[in-house]
């Protein structure tokens, strides 16, 4: 991140802070000096998902600089799919077991996990294993399967995508956490942290017949950014994604990247993605309606990466 | 020996029975053990099981042989809610309602019986379908009882989220039939002003299964009779004989109608009815009436035959043409399905993606209310075995996942010219997305864009990629029925080397 860009985004955060009391701007406001110090992005390799987590908030200087004592925390990890976790069309549930646990541990009051599935909601709930995990850390599972649990919010900075509406407990928590499962997408190209956001939306036909980049682009342009983005990893979808067709499609890779600048991570696991299929960063139009957002930035090779193999 | 306890055994079976059906048919994932086994011990479905299982069918016999029509006390769901139904108008009524004892309906109830039989066996299966009992208990709770269940469930669900309790969910009603719900509410008016005029009317007069287990409680081993010795003529038990089968001055019961409710028993007060043992006691009725009645009823059925057979050819023309309407899984074909289904929608109930909903003319007259596939509503989940799971009829065979993955319920069929990545120029990819076997997969078209296409050869049919298609008014891509599914015998992938990186690539 640009210092021009931290102290703009630092000063709008405290201006909305100070126009709607909103404890979350004062809470980027706080994390974000924090941040200041430690590297823009992180990347751990070669441990399971929950070590590998604890590596990257370790070099992000603690999950208490996204995590602040009496909030309400929102998880969205992908949970699209009525699949097992070897299958890995869904976030890993490992992993969000132990993001869930973090956050209490940082005090946190609620932490609240949900996804806007393509299959019956509850059956991916179920299936995915992250119900499970994310019970068994004291974590609550949010329904997203009717349109009630969606809010109407307006997006002045989309191209086209004007507005939108949002699960309620993105526009009601305090914080909330982005952690997308990389895999190929035969629409969007690749499927990381930006185009996590449809998950947080509800018509998503709408994106797919109106420019799915610009719209994913303009999905991220809401105001309440992620205040992190941690993209698992560890088993990656090569192929035939988003849904996948079996084990043949999966790369067991034991992988990690976390950043705060949603346009640097995604790029960032393109890269890493390109060292199995071949995928030009042209394609995946988004990340350059990213940059021109000024979500973050392309240019990764810029920023301050710390690198752990574990 | 006193036997007044038969009947609270009985009723108290009977509410259990009622309970465990109503709630199986609200609740999308109650499907207790117990229920699967009385809902294949339903008669009709035990019938349309005969091919696969005969063991359903001599139980029926069997029970019958043994007690009678006990079946319509304690099994016969549709049965069990007239009781219900006269408890309640019992305690509303200010006048004690009194039955008095009245003739068979004779020529009616053979008529429908043997009219039925013979619609069936010509292909005519909706009037099966209207008449089973269970398959119009089925009806009224799936498409009366279902929505107002889930209207309560989505009231409490508006309370408790607000207050941040997620335990109860909201549920939306896709599969709601218009038809099916008018189909029900006849029904339920039908059966309701009958008992509530002349008790069991309509399971004694219309009802074909309790025609044809009245005709096999003529055998029955344990009969309800009115003893000489204590009985005083009284009419106590015709009083409240709700199938008015008790003929007290003659002392007389009438075994066809009987239901062997046992209330007869619990209200005698010289315990004068009892069940016996009543094996090679010749019946007393007369013999010359019952003749006649079943020659009438033959006539009439021979009239019915050509008539059916007409029913036929009338419903030829409102199958709709286009395409075939989309046969839940495992259907196999369209005249196994068409034969077997008695649309009970214990299918529509039950599936977790609310995809199947009842049709109202799509499989033709014959077919009426039948359940299909609707991908405008939803789409079929990939691992989900439940509809051919929970089918009491047999008109879904059981499928493992494996059969599942193999089965070609119907044929995607892409309309490119009117796709978002052809009109636009953008990505879209929605279809291929939720393409389970990638029979829709995206193959490279230009500037980098990526355009659908479709290998039938390893189509499931699934609908996901017509559901989520955006191009409106007709989706760019759609899923067509066809009269046999078929087993696709798709290819294994081969198992690939393991990729390893070793380093972040960035």
């Amino acid at each position: 991140m640009k210092r021009r860009d931290f102290l703009k985004n630092a000063a709008l955060a405290g201006v909305a802070s100070m126009l709607s009391f909103d404890s979350w701007g004062k809470a980027v406001a706080s994390g974000s000096v924090a941040v200041e110090q430690a590297p823009d992005l992180v990347a751990v390799m070669g441990g399971e998902p929950d070590e590998m987590l604890k590596k990257a908030l370790e070099a992000l200087g603690g999950i208490g600089n996204f995590v602040k004592k009496g909030q309400t925390i929102a998880i969205k990890p992908n949970i699209g799919w009525d699949k097992s976790p070897e299958l890995a069309a869904n976030t890993n549930p490992v992993l969000i077991g132990a993001l869930v646990k973090m956050c209490y541990n940082a005090g946190a009051k609620e932490v609240q996990v949900f996804d806007h599935t393509c299959n019956t909601w509850n059956s991916c709930y179920t299936n995915s294993g992250i119900e499970k995990a994310v019970k068994a850390a004291g974590g609550k599972m949010l329904p997203a399967h009717e349109e009630t649990y969606y809010k109407d919010v307006n997006l002045p900075q989309g191209i086209r995508l004007k507005s939108a509406k949002i699960h309620e407990a993105i526009i009601g928590c305090d914080a909330w956490i982005n952690v997308p499962v990389l895999k190929n997408h035969g629409g969007a190209k690749l499927t990381c942290a930006m185009k996590n956001y449809m998950g947080i939306v509800w018509d998503r036909r709408y994106f797919h017949s109106n420019d799915l980049a610009q719209c994913i682009a303009d999905s991220c342009t809401y105001s309440k950014k992620p205040a992190l983005n941690i993209v698992d990893a560890y088993r990656v979808m090569k192929t035939n994604g988003p849904q996948g067709k079996s084990l043949n499609d999966i790369a067991t890779l034991k992988t990690l990247i976390a950043s705060t600048d949603i346009v640097a991570v995604d790029t960032a696991a393109l890269k890493f993605f390109n060292q199995v299929v071949t995928l030009p960063m042209s394609e995946v139009g988004y990340l350059s309606g990213g940059q021109k957002h000024k979500l973050g930035t392309t240019d990764i090779d810029k920023l301050n990466i710390k690198r752990i193999k574990m | 020996m006193n036997q007044k306890y038969l009947r609270t055994i009985r009723a108290t079976l009977g509410v259990l029975v009622l309970v465990l059906f109503t709630a199986c048919f609200l609740m999308r994932d109650q499907n207790h053990p117990v229920f699967q086994t009385l809902a294949h011990l339903q008669a009709i479905p035990a019938l349309m099981m005969m091919g696969a299982s005969l063991l359903p069918i001599v139980v029926l016999l069997a029970l019958t042989l043994l007690l009678g029509r006990i079946y319509c006390s304690v099994l016969c769901p549709l049965g069990l809610l007239q009781d219900v139904f006269n408890r309640l108008a019992k305690m509303v009524r200010k006048k004690k309602k009194k039955f008095i004892y009245v003739k068979p309906n004779t020529i009616t109830r053979y008529s429908i019986l043997v009219t039925t039989v013979f619609a069936w066996i010509v292909g005519f299966n909706a009037a099966v379908s209207l008449l089973d009992p269970y398959g119009a208990f089925g009806r009224i709770a799936s498409n009366i009882m279902r929505p107002l269940y889930y209207g309560i469930n989505n009231m409490l669900a508006w309370v408790l989220n607000s207050f941040d309790i997620y335990s109860v969910y909201k549920i939306s009603v896709k599969t709601v039939s218009v038809s099916a719900a008018m189909v029900a509410s006849v029904t339920l008016l039908v059966v309701s002003v009958m008992l509530l005029l002349r008790g069991r009317l309509y399971c004694n007069s219309i009802c074909p299964v309790g025609t044809g287990l009245g005709l096999l409680s003529k055998l029955s081993l344990f009969r309800v009779k009115i003893g000489d010795g204590g009985c005083n003529s009284c009419g106590l038990c015709a009083m409240n004989c709700k199938s008015s089968c008790i003929d007290s001055k003659a002392k007389e019961i009438d075994q066809t109608r009987c239901v062997s409710c046992y209330s007869c028993l619990s209200v005698c007060n010289r315990n004068a009815v009892k069940l016996q043992w009543s094996y090679r006691k010749k019946s007393a009725a007369p013999v010359d009436e019952d003749k006649r009645n079943a020659m009438v009823a033959g006539v009439v059925a021979l009239a019915a035959l050509p008539a059916s057979a007409m029913a036929q050819v009338v419903a030829k023309p409102l199958y709709f043409s286009g395409d075939d309407p989309i046969m839940p899984p495992g259907a196999r074909s369209i005249k196994n399905f068409r034969n077997k289904c008695t649309a009970c929608h214990l299918c529509v109930s039950k599936c977790p993606s609310q995809v199947i909903k009842p049709s109202f003319l799509e499989y033709g007259l014959a077919g009426m209310l039948q359940p299909r596939m609707d991908y405008k509503i939803s789409f079929c989940t990939y691992d989900c075995t439940v509809c051919s799971t929970v089918c009491p009829n047999g008109a879904l065979g059981e499928l493992t996942k494996e059969d599942k993955h193999d089965l070609q319920i119907g044929k995607a069929h892409f309309d490119r010219e009117i796709c978002v990545v052809y009109t636009d120029e953008t990505d879209c990819g929605a279809c291929s997305e939720h393409c389970p076997t990638q029979a829709v997969h995206m193959v490279p078209y230009k500037n980098g864009l990526r355009i659908p296409e479709v290998n039938v050869n390893i189509c499931v049919g699934c609908g996901g990629c017509q559901y989520i298609c955006p191009v409106r008014p007709h989706t760019a891509i759609h899923v067509s029925g066809s009269s046999e599914q078929i087993a696709l015998h798709i290819q294994k992938d081969k198992p690939q080397e393991e990729v390893a990186v070793d380093d972040f690539g960035f």
